[in-house]
């Protein structure tokens, strides 16, 4: 989409004109536009929406109340009862919890909205104090909600944060705060440059960047006495191999990639045979080896490392499940192709908290960052299940995959990159003791169930083990020490990115669809969609090929794989 | 000559050098490293022009400002709208001016940073004049570090007036031998300044502060092939993982971590890469040699 149609669509675009007061009350929308969408514009915390949309939580609290009076009490949400809709008795609600709090009156339950539970809690650091004490209110107005709170998602909400600061309102809705379904916290945590596609390779080398600059950027201002933020990178590169038949395309993503500024080496059989004595080169007629900014790190450092930047900046995590997005239909902006179809805007959302309460959140800006389940989330809204553009689903469904550990006491030893089969099969060494991790994508025929997260381990013995012990010989002992599963955000399509505005819903971006390398490219796509929601268009990274458009027009962007 | 560890199967090609035919292939040792797309515009004027015209991909080119077309109506007040303020202005005033004294510290110390940085930061037009040896050379010895030149025993340092005798003009078959940067704060952008050293047989990092696994990364991306003789003492942010890939580093014999004593699991590291690297020697840190 050229980008004055991002520029006219996108609510908030005009931001960057306004005068932004510190206390978020009210918003001036100066500048030119078109005069509907100027209408339009759903500038959240205005009176005119507040006396349009009656608050529907009123009815619900008294129904809660109610069955508060007759059944068995309801655990607390941790929320304040009053959802405190209207701005007056907001600021007056804000007043009165902060004084309750200041006078330690407060009597709601401690609040568990996103703290980071591993010791770093807040005890110094006034803006984090603060926070902990205004976080009794339910957040019922935000700019952006982020469904979703893994990397991606935590990873876009750093970057709003830390560019607009007060200016913007941004609330996160995670399902699980422990994570424990949640690809990112799962994943291997490798991080490679070796892609086919540019902007795939741009989008790493900001990721590496970025990791090396974690310490600095994601330091929390009243923690200066803890130990800095550690992502724990190992810089040990990643070795791409490849057969008979892969060898063309290997070469030609070899050139890309040193196009690009990337420090590779490409190594034949026998140079590979010599680097690395432990690989069994039979079939293997070329090897790419990344020597710069490549390697693994630890993922939970990582997200937890970001939330906690995040919060600290002001961003406010809500531990619950999206059930409804609803909102209305733009009738002065039309869609014309085979028929007429009316772009819609969404308003708000409907949260179900943990202890079954659920609550609505207004927004001006959603970004769907679910992972594996956006989809699901994609067909809420109606993505899937309309006509015309609205019947083609967002192809993101969750594709389960297994990653073992092994202990091989003979195994390669300290000098092992994350080496990568032609056949898809990869392993890497984990800690100092003689353990690996390994895995492979299973054939499409096989694809595993993704009911739970159960692991096959008959995979590993009949097809993951023959592979890697065929690669490296002293593979052949050893002894499987423990085993996970996590699910792909797989994209159907063409397994690459979809980040982007869907084209008939006028504030929603969807950025998923990473399909395995969503980790290392998180960073650079959370900093893309914060320039996307600011200043309405891709500055440093254009990503405009991932759009959801190529699905409708069936152009796929495949990354070459090597075989 | 094209360095020995590229191996390019049929992709290499001669152009004419700055001083004579070279080896290139496409846009890789000779420019800065990532930067033509890192701001989304093209750098300087690289010296040496490739053999195809860059073709303009969607993500290579920078877009055109797309302005309101003629006929949508605008207010009179678009001429007082803010044509150069963008996001960083609004940032800048949402963020305030901190005059805490820590702040004002912090700040003042971020600016000393920033200029180290842009200082130590690759340099094409020294490169250009001086080749990659002697372009090193002049970088050392001029922020007080100190070179020794192959076939040479004397170091190249600055004297007590601050002068030092190195050629400004290339000279070929001149290679650096050793690097001693002890006594200067080099960073990771300097290391990127000391590129395509053929003949790197020693580093000494020691008790340069800035030193961390990312610029053990860059080291190992270098000079895996040459160095002998390392030496990371007292370089406090290295942790094992960056002690770890030193296995990289094949040829080496040489490796002093005086001051990791503390770290968690260092013997075992050190186990490790004498299994990885039969002939190491590592200094400074006391382990038990398994019983053979």
């Amino acid at each position: 989409m050229p980008s004055a149609l991002y520029n006219s669509m996108n609510p908030l675009c005009n931001t960057r004109h306004s005068v932004l007061t510190k206390l978020n009350v009210a918003y001036r929308c100066i500048g030119g536009g078109l005069k509907g969408q100027q209408q339009r514009c759903n500038l959240t915390l205005s009176l005119r929406t507040y006396c349009q949309h009656k608050p529907p939580t009123p009815h619900q609290q008294t129904k809660d109340q109610v069955d508060r009076n007759d059944q068995e009490k309801r655990p607390s949400s941790g929320y304040a009862k009053q959802d405190y809709g209207n701005p007056i008795s907001r600021t007056f609600g804000i007043i009165s919890s902060d004084v309750r709090n200041f006078l330690g009156l407060a009597t709601d339950a401690p609040v568990n909205t996103g703290q980071v539970s591993d010791g770093n809690d807040a005890s110094s650091g006034s803006s984090l104090a603060r926070h902990n004490k205004r976080e009794n209110i339910w957040p019922a107005h935000c700019d952006v909600l982020i469904v979703g709170g893994g990397i991606i998602g935590t990873s876009i909400a750093y970057h709003l944060k830390e560019k607009a600061l007060d200016g913007l309102n941004v609330v996160v809705v995670e399902q699980d705060n422990t994570y424990k379904q949640a690809s990112t916290v799962l994943s291997v945590g490798g991080i490679r440059q070796q892609f086919s596609i540019p902007e795939n390779i741009l989008l790493s080398q900001y990721g590496a960047e970025f990791l090396r600059h974690a310490h600095q950027w994601l330091a929390v201002e009243g923690q200066q006495h803890q130990p800095p933020p550690d992502v724990q990178f190992k810089p040990h590169g990643y070795l791409t191999l490849a057969s008979h038949n892969g060898l063309q395309q290997l070469q030609q993503n070899y050139q890309l990639q040193r196009e690009m500024g990337c420090h590779m080496e490409l190594l034949s059989g026998h140079h590979l045979k010599d680097r690395f004595p432990w690989l069994n080169t039979d079939g293997v007629e070329a090897g790419v080896l990344g020597l710069q900014d490549e390697g693994w790190f630890d993922p939970w450092a990582l997200l937890m490392s970001l939330k906690q930047k995040a919060v600290s900046l002001g961003v406010e995590y809500v531990e619950g499940k999206v059930t409804a997005m609803e909102g209305e239909s733009l009738d002065d902006m039309v869609v014309e192709g085979k028929a007429r179809a009316n772009i819609k805007n969404l308003r708000h959302a409907k949260v179900q908290l943990s202890n079954g309460e659920t609550r609505d959140i207004k927004f001006a800006i959603v970004v769907v960052a679910a992972g594996a389940w956006t989809g699901q989330m994609a067909r809420m809204v109606g993505i899937g299940e309309g006509t015309d553009i609205m019947s083609v689903p967002v192809p993101v469904e969750p594709r389960k995959r297994y990653v073992y550990c092994f202990h091989a006491p003979e195994g390669p030893g300290l000098d092992a990159p994350l080496t990568i089969d032609p056949n898809g099969t990869y392993f890497r060494r984990e800690g100092l003791r003689g353990l690996y991790l390994c895995g492979q994508s299973p054939p499409p025929d096989q694809e595993p169930d993704t009911q739970d997260l159960q692991v096959d381990e008959d995979f590993f013995y009949n097809v993951v083990w023959p592979s890697i012990a065929n690669r490296v010989p002293s593979f052949n002992e050893l002894k499987l020490h423990s085993s996970w599963a996590g699910y792909y955000d797989y994209n159907t399509f063409d397994q690459n990115a979809i980040v982007g505005l869907h084209p008939m819903v006028s504030n929603m971006y969807l950025v998923t669809g990473f399909s395995g390398h969503g980790i290392q490219q998180a960073l650079g796509v959370g900093r893309a969609i914060m320039e996307a929601v600011l200043e309405g268009e891709y500055k440093t990274i254009n990503l405009e090929r991932f759009a959801f458009e190529r699905v409708l027009i069936d152009d796929p962007l495949y990354e070459e794989n090597i075989i | 000559m094209i360095s020995m560890n590229m191996i390019m199967l049929g992709q290499v090609r001669q152009t004419q050098g700055f001083w004579g035919r070279v080896d290139v292939c496409t846009r890789c040792i000779w420019t800065t490293p990532g930067s033509f797309f890192k701001d989304g515009k093209s750098s300087k004027q690289e010296w040496y022009t490739p053999n195809v015209a860059h073709k303009a991909e969607s993500w290579n080119i920078p877009k055109p400002k797309q302005e309101l077309p003629e006929s949508e109506w605008r207010s009179v007040f678009q001429h007082f709208r803010p044509t150069r303020l963008g996001l960083n202005v609004v940032h800048a005033f949402q963020k305030g001016i901190d005059f805490r004294p820590s702040a004002l510290k912090n700040w003042f110390k971020d600016l000393q940073t920033n200029y180290n940085i842009t200082d130590q930061s690759y340099n094409q037009d020294r490169v250009a004049a001086l080749g990659f040896e002697l372009a090193a050379a002049h970088f050392m010895v001029h922020r007080k570090g100190k070179i020794r030149f192959r076939n040479s025993v004397d170091w190249v340092q600055q004297d007590e007036d601050g002068e030092y005798e190195l050629s400004p003009h290339f000279i070929p078959d001149v290679y650096v031998e050793a690097i001693d940067a002890t006594g200067m704060d080099l960073l990771y952008e300097g290391l990127g300044s000391m590129v395509n050293l053929k003949h790197l047989k020693s580093l000494n990092l020691s008790g340069c502060q800035n030193i961390d696994d990312w610029c053990i990364d860059r080291v190992c991306a270098q000079y895996w092939q040459t160095l002998e003789h390392l030496d990371i003492s007292h370089c406090t942010k290295v942790t094992e993982n960056g002690i770890a890939a030193l296995a990289r580093l094949r040829a080496l014999k040489t490796l002093n971590i005086t001051g990791f004593h503390q770290l968690n699991d260092i013997q075992l590291v050190c186990i490790l890469l004498e299994d990885s690297l039969p002939d190491i020697e590592i200094i400074g840190v006391d382990f038990m040699k398994p019983p053979t």
